[in-house]
Parts: C-alpha cells; sequence; structure tokens
C-alpha cells in the first residue's frame, strides 16, 4: 500500500480493480457473452433448428395468412379467452397461433400454440428443440437454477463487467494508440494487445450492453429507492408499472355472442398507419363477444422497444385507441432494452452486433489468458504453483469449451432421435456434457497438446456440421442456395467460416511459440517461460 | 501494488473483504438513500411525480454504485472509507425523512 491510494496511484489502483472485478465472474461473463451473441440470430437459429419449418418463399397476403390462423383457432378453440395470430416476418416463416383457454384441459394446459405453413394452410409438425431462444434465454437464466436466483447472479456478474469497463477506460492513457497496435508472437504483450483492441474496438457496445443488462431488471437489482419511498408491495409496483407502461383500457366480456369483423379492414387501416413496418400480430381478446376487443401490433420501426399497436373494437371495426405514450424516462429506458436486443436491427446492424457480442467473449477470453501470462512470467524459472496450473487449464475448458459446448448443441440438434422424449432438454444436456468433458480433457492432457487437440475437434465439428446437416435433412446447402433459403444457408456457411477460423488458430497452435506453454499439474517439472519481451 | 508476487498476508485479506462489502452492500444502500431523497426533493418541488424520480435515480444509481466502488478501492484508509459510506448513507436517509 502507497501512500497515494490503496494499491499505488489513481490509475494503478483502478487497474488492480480492473483485472478483479474483471476476473472473479469471468467464466460467467463469457458464457453471458457467447450465448448472448447467439441471442442475435435466435430466429435464425430456431429456422435452422427445425428443419421441418417452411422456407420463407410464399405470395400469401398479411390478410389471408390472418385469416387462415383465425380459421384455425376457431375450429380448435372457439371458447377461448383469447386468439393471437403471430404473422411471418423477416425473421420468421411460419405463422404462429395461440389461445388462452377458458379454462385447463385435462392436461393441466391453459394455452395451445401452434405453427401453420403459409404457402400450404397445413400445421406444421416442426421437432421440439430449445433453439436460438434456448442459447438467448441462458445468457440471463442459465440453466439448472431457478429464474429469480440466476437473474441475481447474472445481475451481479453484469455490476462487476460494468466495473471492469469503467476501470478499464481509467486505466488506458492511450485508448486511440491501443486501437492500432497488434503485436503478434510477443508472447504476454500479445495478449495484452489483443486484450485492448476486442476491448477498445467495441467499447461502446460494451458500455451499452452492460448498462442495459442491468436495466432489464431496475428495480430486482436495485429495489432500494423504490423501497424507501413507494415500498416493495404489489400495490407499489402495479402503481411504478402502471406509470411507465400506461396500458389500453382491458375488455370487459358482455356474455352476449357477436360475430367478428373481417380482419382485412382493421389490417388495411393498420397497413395505412405504418406504411414501412411489418404488421407483427392480431390479437383478439373475447373472441365470439359482444364485448371483443382486437389489437394489430407493428414490428418495431424505430429505437423504441415495443413497436405500435393500434386498439380496434372487433365487432364493429371502429378504432378505439393508439399506443398510450409513455413518459421520458420510460421512454429512455424502452430505448437501452431496445439497444441491447437489437430489434430495430437489420440484417448489416443484426451482424454487428453479433461480431462485437464475440469481441466482448474475446476480451474477457484474453484477459483470462493474460492473467495467467503475466503469473508465469513472473515465476523467472520457479516452479508453477498448483492454481496456476488450474487456472491454465480451466482456461482451456472455458475459453474452447463453452463453443464446443454450443456446436455439440447443434449437433445434438441433427443427431437425437426427432420423436425423442424430452428432446430439447436433452440438447441442452449435451451442451453442458460436451462442455464438462472439455474441462475434463484440459486437465488429463498436457496443455498445449490439449488446446491443439480442442481447437481441432472444434474446427471439424463447425466444417463437418453441413455435411451431417445433408446426411439427415433435405434442408442443406444444396437445396437452400438454391431455393433461397439464405436463412438456413447462412447457418452453414458460417459455421464453415467458424471452421476455418478454428484451423487457422490451430494452426498458430502448432508453430513453435517464442515462449512455451508447458504446465503440468506436478509442479516440479514445470518449464518456466523465458522473460518476457 | 499488489501483483503476482505479493505476499497476501491475514490483514490485507481482511482489508479486501471489508472493501468489498463497503463497495457491493453500503454502496447499494448509499445510492438507494441518495435515490431516496433526491427522489423525494423532486416530487416535493414538483418538478416528477414520485414513480418517475424513483425510476430515473434508480437508473442513475447503478453508475453511482460504480463509482462509489472505485473511491472505496482507491483511498488508503479503510476507515476513512467506512466513515465515508456509511456517514453518507446515513446523512441522505436522515435528510429523506426530514422532506418526505
Amino acid at each position: 500500500m502507497s501512500a497515494n491510494g490503496f494499491h499505488g496511484a489513481f490509475r494503478q489502483s483502478m487497474a488492480w480493480l480492473h483485472t478483479w472485478a474483471g476476473l472473479v465472474l469471468s467464466v460467467l461473463l463469457y458464457f453471458i457473452f457467447v450465448t448472448g451473441t447467439f441471442g442475435y440470430f435466435n430466429a435464425e437459429i430456431d429456422h435452422w433448428m427445425q428443419p421441418e419449418a417452411p422456407s420463407p418463399k410464399h405470395s400469401v397476403s398479411t390478410a389471408a395468412m390472418a385469416q387462415m390462423g383465425f380459421d384455425y383457432l376457431q375450429r380448435e378453440q372457439p371458447d377461448a379467452r383469447r386468439h393471437f395470430v403471430g404473422l411471418p416476418t423477416e425473421r420468421g416463416n411460419a405463422i404462429r397461433v395461440f389461445a388462452n383457454l377458458s379454462e385447463p384441459t385435462p392436461a393441466g394446459d391453459t394455452f395451445i400454440e401452434a405453427y401453420i405453413d403459409p404457402s400450404s394452410g397445413q400445421l406444421v409438425d416442426v421437432r421440439a428443440t430449445g433453439g436460438g431462444d434456448a442459447l438467448y434465454r441462458m445468457h440471463y437464466a442459465l440453466h439448472y437454477m431457478p429464474y429469480e436466483v440466476a437473474i441475481y447472479i447474472v445481475g451481479v456478474a453484469t455490476l462487476f463487467m460494468l466495473l471492469a469497463i469503467l476501470t478499464g477506460i481509467v486505466v488506458h492513457k492511450k485508448i486511440f494508440t491501443d486501437f492500432f497496435t497488434l503485436r503478434l508472437r510477443k508472447g504476454q504483450r500479445s495478449w495484452l494487445d489483443g486484450h485492448n483492441i476486442s476491448s477498445v474496438l467495441a467499447l461502446p457496445f460494451m458500455l451499452m450492453i452492460t448498462y442495459s443488462g442491468l436495466v432489464f431488471y431496475t428495480f430486482e437489482y436495485s429495489p432500494g429507492t423504490m423501497f424507501l419511498t413507494m415500498g416493495v408491495e404489489q400495490e407499489a409496483r402495479d402503481e411504478m408499472y402502471g406509470y411507465l407502461y400506461p396500458g389500453f383500457e382491458q375488455p370487459k366480456p358482455t356474455g352476449e355472442p357477436a360475430v367478428m369483423v373481417d380482419v382485412q379492414g382493421p389490417l388495411s387501416v393498420a397497413a395505412s398507419q405504418w406504411p414501412n413496418a411489418e404488421i407483427r400480430f392480431v390479437d383478439i381478446f373475447l373472441p365470439g363477444d359482444s364485448g371483443a376487443m382486437m389489437r394489430i401490433g407493428s414490428t418495431v420501426d424505430g429505437i423504441a422497444r415495443g413497436g405500435s399497436l393500434l386498439q380496434f373494437n372487433a365487432v364493429s371495426g371502429q378504432v378505439m385507441a393508439q399506443t398510450p405514450d409513455m413518459p421520458a424516462d420510460a421512454v429512455f429506458s424502452q430505448s437501452v432494452l431496445a439497444l441491447h436486443e437489437g430489434r430495430f436491427a437489420n440484417y448489416g446492424l443484426r451482424w454487428l452486433y453479433f461480431i462485437s457480442g464475440l469481441l466482448g467473449a474475446a476480451m474477457v477470453a484474453t484477459g483470462l489468458l493474460l492473467w495467467a501470462k503475466k503469473r508465469r512470467s513472473s515465476l523467472r524459472g520457479q516452479a508453477v504453483p498448483r492454481h496456476l496450473a488450474f487456472i491454465e487449464r480451466t482456461n482451456l475448458g472455458i475459453i474452447v469449451g463453452l463453443p464446443l459446448g454450443v456446436m455439440t448443441y447443434f449437433w445434438a440438434n441433427r443427431i437425437l432421435p426427432v420423436a425423442m422424449e424430452g428432446r430439447a432438454e436433452w440438447e441442452l444436456h449435451c451442451l453442458f456434457l460436451a462442455w464438462a468433458l472439455s474441462f475434463a480433457h484440459a486437465g488429463a492432457r498436457e496443455l498445449r497438446r490439449a488446446w491443439r487437440e480442442q481447437v481441432a475437434l472444434l474446427a471439424a465439428m463447425c466444417l463437418l456440421l453441413p455435411i451431417l446437416n445433408a446426411i439427415t435433412t433435405d434442408v442443406h446447402l444444396g437445396n437452400t442456395l438454391v431455393q433461397g433459403d439464405w436463412v438456413r444457408a447462412g447457418f452453414d456457411l458460417t459455421s464453415m467460416t467458424f471452421g476455418l477460423l478454428c484451423c487457422l488458430t490451430w494452426r498458430y497452435l502448432t508453430v513453435p511459440q517464442p515462449r512455451t506453454i508447458k504446465a503440468p499439474l506436478t509442479s516440479q517439472a514445470a518449464t518456466a517461460p523465458k522473460a518476457s519481451a | 501494488m499488489a501483483g503476482p508476487q505479493t505476499t497476501f498476508t491475514a490483514g490485507y485479506r481482511w482489508n479486501i473483504a471489508a472493501r468489498f462489502l463497503l463497495a457491493f452492500l453500503g454502496g447499494f444502500v448509499c445510492v438507494s438513500t441518495f435515490g431516496a431523497l433526491a427522489a423525494a426533493l423532486f416530487a416535493n418541488a414538483q418538478w416528477m411525480p414520485l414513480p418517475q424520480g424513483v425510476h430515473v435515480f434508480t437508473l442513475f444509481g447503478f453508475v453511482a454504485w460504480c463509482g462509489i466502488a472505485m473511491w472505496v478501492f482507491f483511498h488508503e484508509h479503510l476507515r476513512h472509507v467506512a466513515l465515508g459510506v456509511v456517514g453518507s448513507a446515513a446523512l441522505f436517509y436522515a435528510l429523506f425523512l426530514l422532506v418526505r
């Protein structure tokens, strides 16, 4: 401790805090970044993981698709409290129909959900899969633990991340220079450059994604101010949410039967109101009742999160209300959340989000490697302590093991029997089993060899995934490219691109390095690296 | 500076643990009481309705929380840090009780 501060001058103290705030929950942060990054293409991953789902080409009008959905719901659940029809958008190709039941079914279900192919009007019988949504959900709700516990763990990690980013900005005297500096094959210095580049390049994204992550659960993560002023009882929460999200008046049932208006009329009104947005859904509350109400929602046509809503009398077709205005602070938080989710993003921007997310994961990974490398450099010929050897091996299990797990998840989607009981859950079990095996492998093998083997396996899994897809389904590149199904084709091509990048990494790992990375668990046998350049 | 070769004494570890608690829990109490005071003041002055003030100062609180953590881990003397965090939280709370 020095006379200036706890760990030296201000910048030195912040460097210490940056290291530890980033390191303590880095495993979790890496997991959040990787799974959250896949979430930017959740609908596209869903589409690939459901090869039975229709391909995007159809020429059915919006009104016809909506009518298709309501016809199905009217046929199957005429007494439901609510009929919802989700229409295909740029990112989804099937019509989603959903009904809230008046009474639970004998099996205890309170709703039904199905997908309809707009081209044929037939139900789509898709395989059970977690899809991209399972990956997306894991980045905030984790897995194998209650949701209420998971969001708090993720919240603490996010707060640590925000602290690490802010202190990282303080630490860097030369942010602009760091942007252009990458010294390859210089041992510890290369990892530092890699850490700096991945952080600085995506710094605005990192700040936005971390802060907005906290905003998602504002009053769960920081309930103190609300507790002191308004209380935290349900009444106070209702008052707060009523203020933040002023909603429409809820319809009241009259008990008098009525014929619903043709959906064409309200859809035309909505289309004229939102010329640049797609209609996202048509939602009827109390169908068949004279008090029924219809809501039509559009995709997001600006940065606001929820899109626009129009409310109609479902019997007469008259417009009743438009989206209520939100207060400025609610608009701010909704905009921040929209930025986090990238809901407004077109494909170009979505790719930018994806790359920024990968840079976030790279930032955490290089930070982990840099920390271990620093400790190794400081040994100067001494034996490698067991804790350092352990950390170096867990680094491998974390950094390569998780992508291996995700690839196993995709492989499991094609390999597990379609009719298997609990199929979607088993896909996720495969992910975590593969990840656990990666840790075991990293512990059992010589470290550098283990890196090469796991990266080689990852490359093989990425490159062979399109071939596995071709063997097990008919939505392979030969067909998808011809049919213009760019979502599925893009998935296969992206997998191959990652495979090629892994091949380059593998090649890098097989070339003799200026400093050896040997970390035998028996510390006496360790070879110390040369001093840093 | 606590580099790789630093020997961590028991006193040093306790110091870190205490600072962690002050940054995490103390920071939470500090931003909560400050937020409550500010929201109550703004509501009394009719600049913002209470729910808006609570929302705005909770959103601001996340960044302030990090600022407190940075100060807690920078200041040399633990006693001053503890006094600063606990004292300011107590002061904010007392003022909040006066103005609410």
